[in-house]
């Protein structure tokens, strides 16, 4: 009896062998990780995302709504500006204005209208007659430069032999380059935040 | 999601004594499905080591294993929406687990590699142990390494449906009914793939059987 037992126990199954896999079992600090990285997923999982073409179809139409307003802004300068006489016709805005008629003294003129970035050369005779003192904006020296904002240009005497070029960029705004002696130059910082710059042109 | 111990709380102790583990379960699922995050953690912590060690057993990695068995828990949680109570939580979540871990095996079938879990204490001092320790006149800390490879490999060379119920049924003992349900297939394809998965063992395995 006692030897049919010992046979027995000493019989090793198919079984027996599997039930050894029952004892493979991972550590404490496994179902740490285990449930930090879970509770992490489930939460992400919370957080729904949106489909890929919604995502897309939101982007677009975030372009759509910036361009419109953009264009809103711009439409509404333009007409503002058009109305109150200052665009085209009558008489010309300026930030600044020179003395024409000194040499020794560095008079400078720029126009202030507004804007479209329209690189474009120019003979702006008419810029001579600006009567807005510019001593308190640029300084003597040429490299003097300040930043200024946009006001009137308003005619005082003529100076038909003044030459100018206007120069645009984003980052300065050459409102006027005397190309004669009666000018040395019109050079200012742009003040023109990004939401204005190629808005803009310069008129004489 | 600390709300388990507020669930577990709104259970009376006696009544939970009182009904069957699935209305338990049955509870916790309804509470999840009102919108109590926090009750799915009770069935997290339940079923987590069952889980586990069921793809455990079935892919041989213990990396991928808990990957696959986060991934179990999430799929079960999205949908435990539609989840109507015909079969038992326990079923339904070793449903999702288990098609979750073939499909990933299916996919994997070429990128393979094994990682072991430690082998308790008990079972090296068992007496199975002890009888291969003495029969093969190994040392036993080489012997559990090499019986726990070797019980691997063959487990390994099953396919996958026939490794799926040696699993559920020697390793997790469930009974043919309830690998029936996960598997879903009848209770005579279940006797049928444990009949010829035990015979492959037998063969792969009989210089350790005696």
């Amino acid at each position: 009896m006692e030897d049919q037992t010992k046979k027995s126990k000493s019989r090793v199954s198919v079984e027996d062998l599997l039930k050894l896999k029952r004892a493979e079992k991972p550590d404490d600090a496994f179902w740490d990780r285990f449930d930090a990285q879970l509770h992490q997923r489930m939460l992400q999982t919370l957080v729904k995302k949106d489909p890929w073409h919604l995502q897309v179809l939101r982007c677009f139409r975030l372009r759509i709504v910036q361009g419109a307003a953009f264009a809103c802004v711009a439409a509404a300068a333009f007409v503002g500006l058009d109305r109150s006489g200052t665009f085209g016709g009558g008489e010309a805005p300026s930030m600044a204005q020179a003395n024409p008629g000194d040499n020794s003294s560095p008079g400078y003129a720029a126009s202030g209208e507004a804007f479209l970035g329209v690189l474009q050369d120019a003979v702006p005779s008419a810029l001579a007659y600006y009567s807005a003192n510019m001593e308190g904006i640029f300084g003597p020296n040429d490299a003097d430069q300040t930043d200024f904002g946009i006001g009137h240009v308003h005619r005082a005497e003529p100076a038909p032999e003044a030459r100018f070029t206007r120069e645009f960029s984003a980052d300065n705004v050459r409102m006027a380059s005397n190309q004669s002696e009666t000018f040395r130059v019109d050079y200012a910082s742009n003040t023109l935040d990004s939401g204005n710059d190629r808005v803009g042109r310069l008129v004489y | 999601m600390d709300l388990t111990n507020t669930v577990g709380r709104a259970l009376a102790p006696e009544r939970e004594h009182s009904v069957s583990e699935a209305d338990v379960d049955k509870a916790y699922v309804e509470k999840v499905q009102a919108g109590h995050v926090g009750a799915y953690d009770f069935l997290v912590q339940k079923y987590r080591a069952r889980l586990y060690s069921m793809v455990y057993h079935l892919c041989g990695n213990r990396e991928d294993a808990a990957d696959l068995t986060q991934d179990a828990f999430i799929k079960a949680f999205q949908s435990i929406g539609r989840f109507r109570g015909k079969s038992a939580f326990y079923t339904w979540l070793h449903r999702i687990a288990l098609n979750h871990t073939l499909s990933f095996l299916k996919k994997n079938r070429r990128r393979r590699f094994f990682s072991f879990e430690n082998i308790e204490e008990e079972a090296s001092s068992s007496e199975i142990f002890e009888t291969l320790a003495s029969k093969l006149q190994t040392e036993r800390p080489l012997l559990m390494n090499e019986l726990q490879e070797r019980l691997n490999d063959s487990l390994q060379k099953l396919s996958e449906k026939h490794r799926a119920v040696v699993v559920l049924h020697e390793i997790e003992g469930l009974d043919h009914k309830e690998i029936s349900e996960i598997t879903g297939s009848t209770v005579g394809t279940v006797r049928s793939r444990l009949h010829y998965a035990k015979q492959q063992l037998q063969a792969d395995l009989k210089q350790y059987i005696s």
